[in-house]
């Protein structure tokens, strides 16, 4: 009699251990994925943020130097430049990127790339584009200023992007 | 006989209150650690959600873009077209362009094409409306003064937005654009 109730003491005493066990793993678990979906998300922000500041440099280093940078406006791409560029060979590799490519967002007129017949009624000229896989290029807004030459000849700005990737950025 | 059956019998009730002492114990530290977790989890919800509004790149990038976009408002002499930001310069000084035209309304009309050519906007899209809002602030004064506003869509929610200003003569006008979600 005795012995079966210290067997039956200890197995409560085995049981409250286990629930205790279980209690923690479970508290433990809780925890682990309360944590892991706070840095998920502060890591997704971080990611972000690290993407925005690379779009950053690369417009403000390809937009100020001075191949691209439209005289006497900063953050301004001058679209003739661009053209000139375009058709170039000794720039293909001047800024060591896979893709560079400019276009217009505003006003939106023939969606076509430029050439020297079609512009500037057309919306967009890739400077380059190698055909390895670049992956999704970086981006940002900037103004598009070119020589107009009738009317008496004026600045015009428009708005539009300039799409990059390549190692130099990434 | 009956002595050691009661003694059996207080043995065991001692067992039973101990074991009950100790569940009890138990659902006190899980509940204890429960709230914890809730009210670490209320602070970091509430914390989320009364962010300011974050400076977005995107549309910092855009408003300073947009600021040099050439219209088609002559200011004082043919052929000087105004750029956007001289437009809310203009609209600001109640003054006109050359052909008579109102640069406020060539300013919003400009303005809301560029915004919908850049995200588009619509209830089936993540950007379901925008605001747009410039105002001068007179330079040493906490005055707003409206410049120009205008929204479009339904904006119960803020998803992205920035602003950026221009400096006028004694003053700033500050632009913020806030695209709702």
């Amino acid at each position: 009699m005795q012995l079966l109730a210290g067997y039956s003491r200890g197995q409560m005493k085995i049981q409250e251990m286990a629930f205790v066990l279980v209690a923690f793993i479970v508290f433990f678990a809780l925890v682990l994925l309360f944590y892991v979906a706070f840095r998920g998300s502060t890591l997704k922000q971080e990611a972000k943020e690290l993407e925005e500041s690379k779009a950053m440099e690369l417009v403000q280093k390809l937009s100020s130097s001075p191949e691209l940078n439209y005289a006497g406006c900063s953050k301004c791409l001058d679209f003739d430049k661009a053209l000139v560029l375009k058709n170039e060979a000794s720039y293909r590799n001047f800024w060591q990127i896979d893709y560079l490519r400019i276009e217009r967002v505003y006003p939106f007129g023939n969606a076509a790339e430029c050439t020297t017949a079609n512009y500037p009624n057309c919306n967009s000229i890739t400077i380059k584009s190698s055909g390895k896989d670049f992956g999704i290029p970086s981006w940002a807004f900037v103004a598009l200023c070119r020589q107009e030459f009738i009317e008496g000849g004026y600045t015009k700005c428009e708005l539009g992007r300039i799409y990059a990737s390549g190692k130099a950025i990434a | 006989m009956r002595i050691r059956q009661n003694l059996r019998f207080r043995k065991s009730n001692s067992l039973r209150k101990k074991g009950q002492e100790e569940i009890v114990g138990f659902v006190a530290v899980v509940v204890l650690v429960v709230v914890i977790l809730l009210i670490v989890l209320a602070i970091v919800i509430r914390r989320q959600a009364n962010e300011p509004l974050r400076d977005s790149r995107e549309v910092s990038e855009f408003l300073d873009a947009s600021f040099k976009y050439t219209s088609k408002c002559e200011k004082y002499s043919q052929f000087a077209y105004a750029e956007l930001g001289e437009l809310l310069e203009l609209c600001l000084n109640s003054q006109k362009c050359l052909d008579g035209s109102n640069p406020c309304d060539i300013a919003e009309e400009s303005l809301e094409k560029m915004i919908e050519a850049s995200w588009p906007i619509g209830e089936d899209r993540p950007i379901k409306g925008y605001v747009l809002n410039a105002t001068y602030v007179k330079e040493g004064s906490k005055e707003l003064q409206e410049v120009l506003f205008f929204e479009k869509g339904s904006c119960s929610n803020v998803y992205r937005g920035a602003e950026q200003y221009l400096s006028e003569d004694n003053g700033k006008i500050y632009a913020s654009l806030k695209l709702c979600s």
